[in-house]
């Protein structure tokens, strides 16, 4: 006997023509073959339930030790240096770092709200001034009569927001838009403690700097960029991953054999010239090189998800005002607030009988009623000059880009990233967003796409040009022997590219282990068996 | 009467041929499963 194997092979022929030639003809001859059935099946019992514990004992000696990396603990730097980009961000101003602009627009789009969560909102926008030292007091809420009524029942309610839905009902029939005249009250107090946000947010950067020993943001950007290649190599796939994934039927381990013909055809069509694959130094250059195409393809997956919003930017921006056009519109709607503002609180002060001698009796109630309503008129127009002044500002950073130098892709990415206002409104407009969640969950998607320090594509397209991205992507990488064709840089065929690229990492992972292809095919059938073995048991119990 | 059982070594087995063997008896067994005969339904003669 050869072995086991032939045995089997074997015996179970000769039991089966043993079977076949016993006679069944009645009952007594019926019982003798069950009879000999059931002596075959304890024994092949018996052989199965031997070679199963072997193939789990086999199955265990190729265990695969989990590779121990703190990912955990690079993450949270990652994510430390992540909100240190955040608040030492050149672009944007102490309204964004301070997380002014995202709450302004929370409460800009009250609608997207239940009552509670607007008074969460304003309690967070208050929280913002105490983070600085401001504690705000009912006087600071005299933006109109119904904002400071509302506000000092507010400030007494104790977070407790269920007292203040009487209050607001009676407000709200009077005055509808009670919640965009909180929101200018709001901005009117950012204007009046600009200072304050600016020594708060100077003083963080250089306690985050200094904490990190940086002697600048250059310095830090040098190293947020390898704080996250560290990441991605300690997040980097290991070996039992590939053995979790076989088992998942994830992927699919019989095509990672050697004579496999998908295994033959992926390495065939790899490379533009044959390398040899026994020559380490030739594999060490191409997985160094895939390294980065497999970067740039996410990359570029997310630059065409994003097209949309570059094509709406393009058009949009391409014919801009000049800057002295700009800055003049700016100072014409400043000059307008002001003008405004002042006059707003001439009728409050009438309103609240805050002057001495004459004025400072309260008006009569018929004339109390007109302050009112043309205090919610001038209201009105501030609301409106506000968001003006905002979208200005938004512009007129664009136009001090564009006048710097070329606007690069990189450039709008990082707009967009610095401004959470414009972004939001932005990203519902052109991407059809409609619910509050949908706008939300995309920005930050594309925030995590914006702050990659990864990215070097984007780098290199100017906005108001068309750029054929692919065939720089594929030209540059035929250079270096990787036969990449434009049809793989599609956006559907992307997934297909990088599914193309892990694979050979897989294969090149298994091959320099103590693993091999075969003994992850063994576990993984095992596996299978085991599992089937447990459902049957557990069908019997 | 009874069949004997053999004893095997499988250790010189190849991960596939180890394999081969359980499928092989795990279907026999199903073989052996299926090949059994109701006694009740046969004649006496």
């Amino acid at each position: 006997m050869n072995s086991f194997l032939d045995f089997i092979d074997n015996d179970i022929e000769a039991k089966k023509t043993l079977l076949s030639s016993l006679p069944t003809n009645n009952k007594t001859n019926i019982r003798k073959y069950n009879e000999k059935i059931a002596s075959i099946y304890e024994n092949y019992e018996y052989y199965k339930e031997s070679v199963l514990n072997y193939l789990k004992a086999k199955s265990e000696s190729f265990h695969c030790k989990r590779e121990e990396r703190d990912t955990e603990t690079l993450m949270n730097q990652f994510e430390e240096y992540k909100h240190m980009k955040f608040i030492l961000n050149p672009m944007n101003s102490f309204m964004e770092k301070m997380g002014l602009d995202d709450l302004l627009y929370d409460i800009h789009n009250y609608s997207n709200f239940t009552f509670d969560e607007i008074n969460d909102i304003i309690r967070k926008l208050i929280e913002k001034f105490r983070t600085c030292g401001i504690e705000l007091k009912n006087n600071d809420f005299k933006y109109t009569f119904y904002v400071h009524q509302y506000m000092c029942e507010y400030l007494s309610c104790n977070g407790d927001y269920g007292k203040l839905s009487q209050v607001f009902e009676e407000i709200y029939w009077y005055n509808p838009n009670i919640i965009e005249h909180i929101e200018l009250n709001f901005r009117k107090l950012i204007k009046k403690h600009q200072k304050s946000f600016e020594e708060y947010i100077s003083r963080e950067q250089k306690t985050l700097l200094n904490k990190h020993n940086f002697k600048n943001y250059d310095e830090f950007i040098a190293a947020l960029k390898n704080k996250y290649e560290e990441l991605e190599n300690s997040t980097d796939e290991q070996l039992c991953d590939i053995v979790e994934k076989a088992k998942k039927s994830e992927i699919e381990i019989n095509n990672y054999f050697p004579d496999s013909k998908f295994r033959v055809a992926t390495y065939a069509g790899l490379t533009i010239n044959e390398i040899d694959y026994s020559d380490n130094e030739s594999i060490n250059k191409l997985l160094e090189t895939l390294k980065r195409l497999r970067i740039n393809v996410v990359e570029y997956g997310n630059y065409l998800k994003y097209i949309p919003l570059f094509n709406y930017f393009k058009e949009k921006y391409e014919k801009q005002e000049s800057p002295e056009t700009n800055n003049s519109a700016l100072k014409n709607i400043d000059n307008q607030i002001n003008t405004k503002e002042s006059k707003l609180e001439g009728i409050n002060s009438k309103i609240f009988g805050e002057k001495g001698g004459f004025l400072s009796r309260k008006p009569k109630p018929e004339n109390l009623k007109n302050l009112k309503i043309e205090s919610l008129k001038i209201a009105k127009e501030l609301y409106d000059l506000y968001y003006q002044q905002d979208k200005l500002k938004f512009e007129n950073k664009i136009i001090t880009l564009k006048n710097e130098s070329l606007l690069l892709i990189s450039d709008v990415v990082r707009l967009y990233y610095s401004y959470n206002f414009f972004k939001k409104e932005t990203f519902k407009k052109v991407f059809n967003l409609e619910t509050y969640n949908e706008i939300v969950d995309m920005c930050n998607e594309f925030d995590d796409f914006a702050s990659n320090p990864s990215n070097i594509i984007i780098n290199g397209i100017n906005t108001f040009e068309e750029t054929d991205v692919a065939s720089i992507i594929a030209n540059k990488y035929r250079l270096e022997n990787i036969n990449l064709e434009l049809a793989d840089l599609d956006e559907d065929s992307l997934e297909a590219l990088k599914n193309k690229i892990d694979f050979v990492f897989r294969v090149n992972k298994i091959e320099n282990s103590n693993l091999s292809v075969e003994k992850i095919w063994f576990i993984v059938q095992t596996d299978k068996i085991v599992e089937k073995e447990e459902k049957e048991k557990e069908k019997e119990k | 009467m009874e069949e004997g059982k053999t004893n095997f070594d499988i250790s010189n087995l190849s991960l596939q041929e180890l394999i081969k063997v359980y499928e092989n008896i795990n279907s026999f067994l199903s073989f052996l499963e299926e090949s059994k005969l109701d006694e009740s339904e046969a004649s006496n003669e």
